[in-house]
Formats: C-alpha cells, structure tokens, sequence
C-alpha cells in the first residue's frame, strides 16, 4: 500500500524529470531537429586553395547548375584557372552527372578529363581548377519515437496516479488515455517534419501536465480541458493544411488589425467581469477571451506592416535634435494601431494582455528595424504610461504596492502571491509528490496560478523542468524565424516564439513576486479554451514556416 | 541572407533565453534558500493541515503522569501553568514555543523515519505521532512552582551525577491552555511581571555570594596551602579608593569560615590575590564563553574579560556582583559539578522518545559536560559548603540526619531589594540532587530560597529520585 502510494505518487515527476532531461540532452547534442536539411545530397568541397570556398562548403544540388569564374554562375569560384562558364553539373533519374563546358584547364573526375557528361558517384572526386568536389549526403536526423511517447506515458502515470487516490473517477482515467493516444500519434506524425516535431514535443507534455493537474485540482476542469485540447490538436493539424499560402495574409494585413479593434471594442461593450478584468465575451454558453484572438490579429499585422515599411521605418526621413525619426505616414497608423489595442485593454483591466501586446510591439519593431533608438524610445514609453497608470489607477497602484511588500498584505492583495510563494517554498527538490499539495490555498490554481502548484508537487526539478520546456520552445521557434526565407514569415515566426515566451515569463515571475502580477494564462498548462485553442494555432503556424526555408 | 533582422534577432533570442536563466536562479533561491523560513512563517497554513492529519504526541512525566495530550483536536495540559515554561504551548493564533516548539517534528511523527513523515505529507489515515518522556519529577515539580507561587523567581533541580533536570520552575508562570493562552495573550504579553520570561533558564542575575564557590574553587587551585592560611576580616576593603562593605565585621577567618559567614572582604582579597588572568582562566573552566546546548531558549552567560583587569571589576566580579551574570539553571550546574567531583554533566530534559507502535525510537545518554576542578578541590569546598549550612548563613536549609552542602546568596541589583538565591546538593557524599533557588528581589538568600531549597532537597531524596 505504502510503496505503490509511493511510487505513483513521484512515478510522474520523475519521467517528467527524465522527459525534460532528454529533451535538453538531445537539443544540446544537436543529434535530432536540426535545421540542417537532411536526407538529401550536396555538393562539397573536400580541398579548396580558394580563400573564399574554404574546404567543407556545401551547395544544395539543383535540377541543373552551372560552375564557372562569372559571378552569374549558381557556384562561382574566382580562379583564374576556372573558365567564365566551366561545367555543368545535373541532376536526371536521381542521378548526378557532369559535364564540361568546353573550359581551358579541363574538368576531371578522380583525375581523369570529362569529355562527354559523366555520371558522379557518391566518393567520387570532382576537380575544377583548385577545388575538389564531391557528392556528400549528410546523415538523416535521428527520429526519437520514445520521446514522441513521453507526453502520453506522463499522462497514464498521472491518471493511474490520481485514480489511485481516488481523485479521479476510472472515467477520467480513460479520458486522459485518449488525449495520450492523440498526443503520440501527433508527435510521431511530425517526425518526418525534422523540426517542427521539436516543437511539438515540449508543447505534448505541456498539455500532458496540464490535464493531469486540472483532473487533479477538479475533474470538472479536466474533463472540459479534455475537449479544448482536442479541438487545440485539431486546430494544430488544420494549419499544416490551410496555411500553405500563408503569404497572402500580407495582403489583408489591416483586415486583421480592424478584426482586433472590433474584438476589444466589442468586449469593452458587451464583456463580462470576470476576476477583476472585463476580459470575457459570453456568446449563449460560451464564454470566450477575445484577447487571446487578439493577439494572432496583432502580430499578422505588426508583422506585414513592418515588412512592408521597414526600410522607411529602419532610416527614418525626420529630424529630431540628433535622431532621425519615421515619417508621420509611416509611424502613424503603428503607433494608432497599438495604442487603441492597449487603451482597450486599459479599459478592460486587463493589465497582463496589455503589458504582453507591449512587449511583443517593441520587440517585433526592434527585430525589424535593427535600431535601439526603437527601442529606448519604447521602454521610456512604457515606463511614462506604466507611471501614468499607475497615478490614476487604484488596481495598479495595489499591483505595485503587493508586488513591493507581499507580507504587507498578507491576508488581502498578497494573499495569493504569498501562498504562491510557500507552495514553491516548501517544495523541495522533489516537491510532496501529486496530489500531496494543497492547490485549495491558492485561488485561481488552475489559470494563472497553475504553476505553483506544479512546483509544490513536482518541486524544484519539476518547476525548472516547466520553465526549461518552454525556454526550448522559444529557441526552437526563434531557430524557425532565422531560417524562414521571406521576412514576412519571418517577422511572423519572431512574433508568435517572443510572444509565446513573454507570456510565460510574465506570469510565472508575476506569480513568484520577481515582477508585478498581471493576471494572464500559462500557455498550455492554464486551464482555458481561448488560450489553448490560439496558442496551439501559433505552434502549428511555427511547425508550418519551418518548412519554408 | 545577410539580413540585418537575422542578427536582431538573435540577440532578442539570447535576451529572452537570459530572462529564463534569470528566472530559473530566482526559483532555486526560492526553494533553496528561502525554503525553510517560508515554511515555517505564521501566515502558513500548510504545517496546521498537516498537523490537524496527525494526533499529536503527548509529553509525560518521568514517571508517565500526563502533561500534555491531545484529544477532539484540542491541545491540553492538565497542570496548566506549572509546566508552561518548559513545555510552552501551540497554538495555530500564537505559534508554538517550549518543547512543543523544539520538538515540534517528533511529535507530529515526521522524524525519525522517512516513511512516517511521508505518509504524513500524503495524509494517510490514522496517523499519530511520537510521545516525548522527560526527566521532570512531577512531584518535585509542582512543589517547586507552588513554593515559588509568592515570589517572582525560579528554581532548578538536577541530578548531579546525570544532568537529568528534575525540576525546571518559574514564577510568574501562564496557563499554556488555548482557552486560556488565546483569552488571555494581551494581558499576559504585556504583565509588567513577565510571565512568558522562564526566569530558570533565560533570566540573567548577578549570582552574589553563591559566586563564592567558585572563587573558593579557583583559590585553591592557585594556592595549596589556601586552607590553613587566615586573614582578619576588618568588615570592609578599600579597592582603589572605593569601598566594599560586609554586614559585620568578622575578625580572623580562614576559608572555611569566611564562606560559611559569607565573608565579603576575604573574598574579593582571593580574587585580587587570583588575579585577572588567572581568575578569568578559572571562569573559563567553569564554562564561561562556552555556550551551552538545551532544548529550550537558553541565556548565554556574558563573559566581560576586559572588566577583569580593574582590581575594582576583579574584586566585585569575586564575590558576585559587577559584570558576572548568570541564570538559575546555571548555578545549579555548578552546585551538582562541585558534588559530582568537579565534573559538570551536560543538563537535560528529554529522557526518552518513543513511538506509540514500535517502541522507544531515541533515548538519552549522560555526558559529562566538562572537568571544572580536581576531585581534590571539590571534596574540600564541599565540606566548607556543608558548613555553611550546618554553622553558617545557610542553616534554614538544614535537615536532620543529612548532609546538606549549601550557599547563600544575596544579590545586590539596581532594582531594589537583593535577589536571594541558594544552592545546595545533598546528600554531600553521594548527591542525588543539586537545586538552585533564586527569588528575585528576595533579600537575604539564608531566609527567603534556603527553605525552598530544603524542602525540595527532603521530596527529591524521599521519594528516590
């Protein structure tokens, strides 16, 4: 009795433990979802005399291409003893063949000269002027089943655990074997697609914890989580299909931003109070966060308008003392964008999407126009209207105030941060095992408060596990952006990795008292259809420009 | 490829990837560092649901009397004041202090075995924690407080040749149960007699006369042949221009005597005699500097050395007064270290700790604390202590047919009258029991803490320890 409570109780925590290290292990390793193309042959160079064409430079091999000293050439050596058009290298039948294209010094392969086209093996050495080449094929990335499995495992150790102590009915047990089983099959239905499976792996077991701790803090929560994450994996697999042409959002750019406005505008009117924020539209039973749309809307448009204006926007035309600034034309229509959004929120009280919407404007301004000067001036900005809030609003002066001195307020505004703090507190390194916690101290345990409760359960490990999961997340989605090849997709997927990884530093140092607490969700481990449902969209957008290279 | 909007965003990356970092240091010095005393902050509530899973152990009496115990949920302590020194209360408004304090986790069963404090943690059912056992005499202990009730003060029984401490009393006590405790807590927070204060083992008094055991102790140490030498008492000295007075003047004395009639002027001349390295070595060796372990709150005892090297300080420091402090529980240490042969032994109040289902888990083991003099030396201030109380200032403390080794102490203090103290252990040969008494502001220690001291030195050896 003793030793099976003891193993189901931490049976979870630690394939938490051991998910998170593996996952880390095999990021840092490099072994699997690196963006390298893989599985398809390229041409090397093996030895090089050439300072520019350094030994071990790789070109990807096309239908047909030609090698020669012109500058128009697909490879272009600057050798004298390479004719302006030496040789042409094709590909037919999945075969590669060479042919020289009447070049003063010769072509040759494993020194004998090209006369007529030759067909290049793989070993092969291939000698124009004074760099040797060959067919390389770079090894196939690993596919780690296994690991597509953990999310699922997690949530049987944690059903079985929770059935065990009889939180949760057999009912839920199965339940929570579904979403399992759904969460595996995606995993290992992503495998071929190299990285966009490593993007899907941290957010499996995200939703995994998550659904085992609403089941654990009500079941009434978990079964309707159940459904959101369904229709959140469904979503997630309709953008692989629809958003093939995802460049023709470009074009409705403004639709969206007007889409956003109408959004807020609507809840200000028609929304319904709930904890403290006019956040939440009631459309008959359901009841939805547009803020959360919102955010999508926002960062499609922040991301075709800076595309489209951020050469003007980067050089400025405008004098200001030693600064060049924007144009008003240019400027304007961001600033009044962003600046109805966040009034809106203001109005809404609904400080945590306005602090995040901030954030994501400067930084996605920042990353297109490569200037500090943005910036400063948006910090400088913040900081005027966060003092200015601060000045009329009574809610943000409590904010600040709790967010100084807890202890103050122990029992009114701080309550909840400080027994945020003693869940963490008193977790440990292993924490009191699930179900040992006590989430029924904590109000809103299962939105923003989710964290602390995994930290009192999981301890320690478990909560760096969370914030580690998330941290691979954003650099893998950062990684999509760098790669993506057309800067609209890659403002996009900047957008949706900084603000995936905002939203999560927000709340979980909002929760810990290291910032002022904005109320705003976990991405995936909150409970909520809105949340899940768009996050889980921005995770399929990101998987999808992965492709796009 | 070159866009500039790459390399930006790589260093909006790496910032990000710093926030978490940051995040990450901030979490562990959450847990690591900051664990513990969140844990433990009254605005907790997590400790009072686990403990309202667990039956609380009870504390007993070395004799099994029950002091406290927990039934319906409710803490009780059936002799009320008389052991709320020791014991304190725990209460879910107030903390917890005294044993319950100490010993919180032993009781509430999660030391000892890791399996007991999970199953604890997970709140499985039927659980009940450890009862403690402690070398408190019951009897001795209720006459100790009863006696003492008049006065503001303490008294300290102790088994010399163990540590075991048989009685632990302080005056004004409070009653530690929550009805009382709770009702009451302004009033007794505030009573200007300090009732929350264990005079025995956290007061600090000027030890007066009984300090002349010590200095008899460290001049036989220097000087041999101290016992036969006299000295003629003229009833004051005159120190650097200032003057130290005695009730009397007691002409020719010798060692014997001048501790017997408690001897002002004989004393402060040893001290001076000592000298201040020698005397501060003494004090040393006495446990001075060296703080002790006790499972409850302890005043460590000052240790001024530079007052020592004023022949002023140094002559006062001799026979009690000036910069020398101590608490009760201390003098009586020293008391049962000069019976023991000059071995000190380590006090205790916990004699055993047992689990209700499997048994004594930890029991107690005597140790001798340290050597503060010869056997030699401790047998000769022994018998001058057995004279004091049958020809001295000490003979209230007197029982027929026994040996009693005493001293008498009268403090002077800025406060008012002098505290009174007494310190005694019987029988003289083979002490079964060292009690110190001090009631503060008592006047002279022969007539006010003797006669506690005697009845307490009559129960403890009555009833056998």
């Amino acid at each position: 009795m003793f030793w099976v409570t003891l193993a189901l109780k931490y049976a979870m925590s630690i394939l938490f433990y051991v998910v998170f290290g593996l996952t880390l292990y095999l990021y840092v390793q490099k072994k699997e979802w690196s963006t390298e193309k893989n599985g398809s042959p390229m041409l090397t160079a093996y030895k090089s005399d050439l300072q520019l064409i350094p030994a071990g430079t790789s070109w990807d091999l096309e239908a047909e291409m030609v090698i020669g000293r012109d500058p128009g050439c697909a490879i272009s050596f600057p050798d004298l003893f390479v004719s302006g058009r030496h040789a042409r290298i094709f590909t037919s039948g999945g075969a590669c063949y060479v042919e020289d294209l009447g070049s003063a010094n010769g072509t040759f392969i494993n020194g004998k000269p090209v006369r007529v086209p030759e067909r290049l093996l793989p070993g092969d050495h291939l000698q124009i002027g004074r760099v040797t080449l060959g067919l390389n094929t770079p090894p196939r990335g690993q596919r780690h089943y296994m690991l597509s499995l953990a999310p699922g495992a997690i949530l049987i150790f944690g059903g079985l655990s929770l059935y065990w102590q009889q939180i949760v009915p057999l009912r839920d047990f199965y339940l929570m074997a579904v979403i399992a089983l759904l969460l595996g099959a995606t995993a290992i239905g992503l495998q071929p697609k190299g990285p966009g499976a490593f993007l899907f792996i941290p957010v499996a077991t995200l939703s995994a914890l998550s659904l085992v701790f609403l089941f654990r803090i009500n079941p009434v929560f978990g079964v309707r989580q159940f459904y959101w994450i369904i229709i959140g994996v469904g979503i997630f697999w309709l953008t692989q299909l629809i958003l093939k042409d995802y460049k023709r959002l470009f074009d409705y750019q403004y639709i969206f931003m007007g889409l956003a406005v109408v959004f807020l505008s609507m809840t200000v009117v028609l929304g319904t109070t709930v904890s403290g924020s006019r956040s939440w539209l009631m459309l008959g039973a359901l009841h939805f966060e547009p803020s959360e749309l919102v955010k999508i809307f926002i960062i499609i448009f922040l991301a075709g308008y800076l595309d489209e204006n951020r050469e003007v926007l980067r050089l400025g035309t405008r004098r200001l003392g030693r600064f060049l600034l924007p144009d008003w034309p240019y400027l304007g229509p961001l600033l009044a964008a962003i600046g109805l959004s966040l009034l809106l929120l203001v109005f809404e009280k609904d400080l945590g999407m306005a602090l995040l919407f901030f954030s994501i404007f400067i930084s996605m301004v920042y990353a297109a126009t490569n200037r500090l000067f943005h910036l400063f001036s948006g910090f400088l900005l913040f900081f005027g209207c966060a003092a200015v809030m601060y000045l009329i609003f009574p809610h943000v002066q409590e904010r600040v105030l709790v967010f100084i001195d807890p202890w103050r307020y122990a029992s009114t505004g701080g309550y909840q941060i400080i027994q945020s703090l003693f869940a963490l507190g008193g977790a440990g390194w292993m924490g009191w095992g699930l179900g040992s916690g006590f989430p029924s101290l904590i109000p809103a345990v299962h939105t923003d408060f989710i964290f602390p409760l995994i930290g009192e359960e999981t301890g320690l490990l478990g909560a760096l596990g969370v914030l580690l999961l998330y941290l691979l997340l954003a650099w893998q989605g950062f990684r999509v952006a760098l790669q993506v090849s057309d800067s609209f997709g890659r403002l996009l997927a900047f957008g949706f990795s900084a603000l995936l990884a905002i939203q999560t530093l927000i709340i979980i140092g909002g929760v810990t008292d290291a910032i002022p607490l904005t109320g705003i969700t976990l991405p995936f481990l909150s409970y909520g259809g809105s949340s899940y449902i768009t996050n889980s969209f921005m995770i399929g957008f990101l998987v999808k420009l992965s492709e796009y290279r | 490829m070159n866009d500039p909007m790459r390399d930006t965003m790589n260093r909006c990356r790496y910032f990000i990837a710093g926030c978490f970092l940051l995040l990450s240091l901030y979490l562990m010095y959450i847990v690591i560092v900051r664990g513990d005393s969140l844990s433990r902050s009254s605005a907790n509530p997590r400790p009072w649901m686990i403990e309202s899973r667990v039956l609380r152990g009870g504390i007993y009496a070395r004799q099994g009397e029950t002091l406290a115990d927990t039934a319906g949920g409710v803490r009780s302590y059936p002799f009320g004041a008389v052991y709320a020194n020791i014991i304190g209360y725990s209460s879910r408004r107030l903390g917890k202090s005294g044993l319950e304090k100490t010993y919180d986790s032993e009781l509430l069963g999660l030391k000892g075995s890791l399996m007991e404090s999970l199953k604890v943690r997970w709140g499985m059912k039927g659980l009940r924690g450890n009862d403690l056992y402690l070398t408190i005499d019951n009897n001795l202990q209720q006459r100790a407080a009863a006696l003492l009730s008049p006065y503001t003060g303490a008294a300290v029984a102790l088994n010399p040749q163990t540590g075991e401490i048989l009685a632990l009393a302080s005056s004004p006590s409070f009653d530690p149960n929550l009805k009382a405790l709770e009702g009451q807590w302004d009033t007794t927070r505030t009573d200007p007699r300090r009732p929350l204060l264990d005079r025995a083992t956290q007061g600090l008094y000027p030890p007066g006369s009984t300090m002349k055991i010590i200095t008899a102790s460290l001049g036989l140490n220097k000087f041999p042949g101290l016992a036969g030498e006299t000295y003629d008492c003229k009833g004051e000295i005159t120190v650097q221009g200032r003057v130290l007075k005695d009730l009397r003047v007691h002409g020719e004395v010798n060692l014997k005597s001048a501790l017997a009639v408690s001897c002002n002027s004989y004393f402060a001349t040893l001290g001076l005699r000592l000298g201040a390295k020698d005397f501060t070595g003494g004090l040393a060796a006495f446990g001075w500097g060296d703080p002790l372990n006790l499972d409850l709150p302890l005043s460590q005892i000052p240790f001024d050395q530079k007052s020592f090297q004023d022949p002023n300080g140094l002559a006062e420091a001799a026979i009690g007064q000036g910069k020398i402090l101590v608490n009760p529980l201390y003098m009586a240490m020293v008391a049962g270290a000069i019976g023991n042969g000059g071995t000190m032994m380590q006090p205790y109040l916990m004699q055993e700790i047992r689990d209700p289902g499997r048994g004594v888990l930890w029991s107690a083991r005597p140790q001798a604390l340290r050597k503060v003099i010869s056997p030699q030396i401790a047998a000769q201030v022994k018998d001058d202590m057995v004279g004091v109380v049958n020809s001295g200032t000490g003979t209230a403390a007197y029982i027929p047919g026994l040996d009693v080794a005493g001293k008498t102490g009268s403090a002077e203090n800025p406060g008012g009258d002098p505290h009174a103290w007494f310190v005694a252990f019987a029988p003289a040969n083979d002490p079964k029991v060292a009690v110190c008494v001090l009631i503060e502001h008592g006047g002279e220690g022969g007539q006010v803490a003797a006669p506690i001291a005697r009845e307490l030195i009559q129960l403890a050896l009555t009833q056998g320890g």
